[in-house]
């Protein structure tokens, strides 16, 4: 109630108040409202920019804020998908290899009746690192026999050394104690596999040298009955030819990959 | 009682090696060369027991190696005499052994043993089939656990000891 006391003082704020308005309203009418404004839009229309790049950048930043907030959580759920799907497929590619063994094995079971085939999973390797030998799943029980072939759907492997009931030892072609009747694809000539290191085997004992050449397949032969005839070992890498005019050499590259044997399949001759 | 004890026990641990490298390891990880855990295991007792004990040990794992490989058995076993022999001559030039002294030896003999062997091959058949690469990477990954394995060996022997305090007061 003190405000509506009217005393001088505040009778001419009222007035000064007033008139301002009236003065501006007088002159708008008169000049117009851009050429009043002039001074005062100056100054504004110098600050604005400033204040509004300002204000867009903190929303910006805000707005990317909440934005990355919710990426992480996609990123999240999208990572625990990626992971399922990735195990779902490793699970389908494993399938899928088995797939393509089994069937190795059903064509194999076609072209060679003569034999019954058995596959057997690799447990264990040789203690020594200068033999190269393997332990293999099934045994006599599954009725394996000793100097059985051993072969995968590409060639031959080795042969078993040892039997036990649920277990067999099983030779390779890069033992140094194997020995394969085997024969040169091409030219017919024959020789005996031995292993050599690793991942290689000899050709020995070949009668002539014309017989065989580097890139020539070598088989086994006509004269076994451990594997299937003519099923592929290795081809050869080099040939060395004797100085005394007998008993060449060849390396050869077995066919198979010997260090990467997860399963193997061991003949068995029908009776 | 004790000796018997420590017996099965170093037999539980020459086989644990053995079975290590052919099926854990090759199992995990694969072809590639497996830590040799049995030489230091031989090493040690070669070193470390009495004459008629010594010659026991060396059949123990001959018998227990040929189980687990297709190595020729004369070979295998004329390549073992042959380490032993080669140890116990180096053994007489130091008078006390540490475990670094045994580390060296077992690290010698990793490669001594297959190296005889191989030569047999040699003096047989005129072929060498030692491969040093191979060797070398299974020495090196064994390294670390060479130690390991000898303070294993070391604390079976301090653990199951035949000779108490008062055996040793009573023999002195």
């Amino acid at each position: 109630m003190e405000f509506l006391r009217l005393d001088f003082r505040k009778l001419v704020s009222i007035a000064a108040f007033l008139s301002v308005c009236v003065l501006i309203y007088t002159l708008q009418q008169s000049f117009g409202p851009a050429d009043n404004a002039m001074a005062p839009n100056f100054l504004t229309a110098r600050i604005q920019p400033y204040y509004n790049t300002a204000a867009e950048s903190i929303g910006k930043t805000v707005r990317q804020y909440v934005d990355l907030l919710s990426i992480k959580e996609q990123l999240q759920t999208l990572k625990a998908e990626n992971q399922t799907l990735h195990a779902q497929l490793q699970v389908l590619e494993e399938i899928r290899s088995e797939n393509e063994r089994l069937k190795s094995i059903f064509n194999l079971r076609d072209t060679h009746p003569k034999y019954d085939f058995v596959i057997a999973k690799v447990t264990a390797k040789d203690l020594f690192t200068d033999h190269y030998s393997l332990t293999i799943s099934k045994g006599s029980e599954d009725g394996i026999e000793k100097l059985s072939g051993v072969i995968t759907g590409d060639g031959v492997v080795g042969y078993i050394v040892d039997v036990q009931a649920h277990s067999s030892r099983l030779l390779l072609v890069s033992d140094r104690l194997i020995s394969i009747d085997s024969t040169v694809q091409r030219t017919r000539g024959r020789g005996i596999i031995s292993g050599h290191s690793r991942n290689e085997s000899v050709l020995k004992f070949i009668d002539r040298p014309q017989d065989i050449a580097p890139g020539d397949l070598i088989a086994t032969s006509d004269d076994q009955k451990m594997f299937p005839i003519g099923y592929p070992i290795g081809n050869v890498v080099s040939v060395r030819v004797s100085p005394f005019g007998v008993g060449h050499t060849a390396l050869v590259h077995p066919i198979v990959d010997l260090r990467k044997l997860d399963e193997v399949i061991v003949l068995r001759v029908k009776k | 009682m004790m000796r018997t004890q420590r017996f099965f026990l170093f037999l539980l641990l020459i086989v644990s090696c053995f079975l290590f490298e052919t099926t854990i390891w090759f199992s995990w990880v694969g072809y590639i060369p497996s830590p040799n855990l049995w030489t230091p295991v031989l090493v040690y007792l070669i070193i470390n027991r009495e004459h008629p004990r010594r010659l026991g040990w060396l059949a123990t794992f001959y018998i227990l190696l040929l189980t687990c490989t297709v190595a020729l058995p004369l070979q295998t076993l004329l390549a073992l005499c042959a380490t032993l022999v080669i140890l116990r001559f180096v053994q007489t030039n130091f008078s006390t052994l540490s475990i670094f002294d045994l580390v060296l030896f077992s690290s010698g003999a990793m490669f001594t043993f297959p190296v005889l062997y191989s030569a047999m091959d040699f003096m047989i058949t005129s072929e060498f089939h030692f491969d040093f690469l191979f060797h070398f990477l299974s020495l090196l990954i064994s390294f670390p656990l060479i130690p390991g394995v000898l303070l294993l060996c070391r604390k079976i022997d301090t653990s199951f000891s035949p000779h108490s305090y008062n055996n040793l007061v009573l023999e002195i």
